[in-house]
């Protein structure tokens, strides 16, 4: 009975925002951390571009230059002609805004309630995100391909594609959205496990916070903020190249 | 933790062993990708080695991209055992 008595003393609190209630229920936390991250991003973005020079470049513009290159070859690689010119400017948005929302993390702010946690540690965020970058790979399909581009769900051949093409079309904002959430969260809880460290092995909280925090934003949100931003660039393509 | 009755006993029983589960086989899902990875990188490099730098890149993309199954799995299993075991 003893050893089952960890889980309460852990009261881990899953899914659990302030809330207020105007016909929908409002997570008031992911909204004004979302504000902020959104305002960083674009201070930040606005910043650089003021600020660029060619003479003189500072650290902060060479950063941008390097992500602003990555994306835009990326984007060429995937999708070569005809690019939207707003889809290179939308995975840039997406990366930067993504690892600020990530880097929140950072700010230290109490476990219960959490004040300034990463919004995608939410799923509404993350769920709102996926369903915009849908929609817009819809729309650049249906624009690249006309009807067709929606016809060919249910006319594929063979017909065993057809389902698979439908359900892809769940699938991918499924997964684009559970698979940033499920790190960014993952990260939360696993602060929370190691705080149930027993006491006597106080002196391994530091170290082991220490790691994690440096394991988590230095590595796991780059790369999420990456992987999300990279896959809308593929899923445009997929919607968008033809079939050979 | 105490159960006040059957029904909560079993839905914590529940809860538990299903993070468990989650939680184990998305360990070995990872590791099993990570090892793939792993390798396909050192034949790559033992291949060219020249490509290391492009390979090094693409082969932490394709981590990121098989730890988030076992993220998420830790996500679900915390859900499972701190929510719904409860």
């Amino acid at each position: 009975m003893r050893a089952l008595a960890l889980v309460p003393a852990a009261d881990i609190k899953v899914g659990d925002h302030p809330t207020f209630k105007l016909g929908f229920t409002f997570n008031i936390d992911t909204m004004y951390t979302t504000g902020i991250a959104a305002i960083v991003t674009l201070g930040l973005l606005f910043l650089v571009v003021r600020n660029a020079s060619v003479e003189k470049p500072s650290k902060l513009q060479l950063v941008f230059e390097t992500v602003v290159t990555q994306v835009r070859a990326r984007v060429e690689e995937t999708i070569g002609h005809d690019v939207p010119t707003w889809l290179a400017p939308l995975g840039v948005t997406l990366f930067t805004f993504i690892l600020m929302c990530n880097w929140l993390a950072w700010i230290p702010s109490g476990h219960d309630p959490e004040r300034l946690g990463p919004p995608t540690a939410d799923t509404n965020l993350v769920y709102a995100m996926a369903i915009t970058v849908a929609a817009l790979y819809i729309y650049a399909g249906v624009k690249a391909k006309g009807a067709r581009y929606v016809g060919e769900w249910f006319t594929a051949k063979p017909a065993i594609r057809r389902p698979i093409l439908i359900l892809e079309q769940i699938i991918n904002p499924l997964s684009l959205s559970l698979r940033l959430f499920g790190n960014i969260f993952a990260g939360g809880i696993m602060l929370a496990v190691i705080a149930l460290l027993p006491s006597y092995l106080f002196f391994l909280y530091g170290p082991f916070h220490i790691i994690w925090k440096l394991f988590d934003s230095g590595f796991i949100a780059p790369i999420q903020a990456f992987i999300f931003s990279y896959l809308t660039i593929l899923y445009f393509g997929f919607a968008m190249n033809e079939e050979h | 933790m105490a159960a006040k009755d059957t029904t909560q006993a079993i839905a914590i029983a529940g809860g538990l062993i299903g993070g468990g589960l989650a939680l184990g086989g998305g360990a070995i899902g990872a590791g099993i990708g990570d090892g793939i990875a792993g390798n396909a990188l050192i034949n790559g490099i033992a291949r060219q080695p020249e490509a290391q730098g492009q390979l090094t890149g693409t082969f932490f993309l394709t981590v990121g991209l098989v730890e988030a199954a076992y993220f998420i799995n830790l996500a679900f299993a915390a859900l499972f055992a701190f929510v719904l075991g409860k």
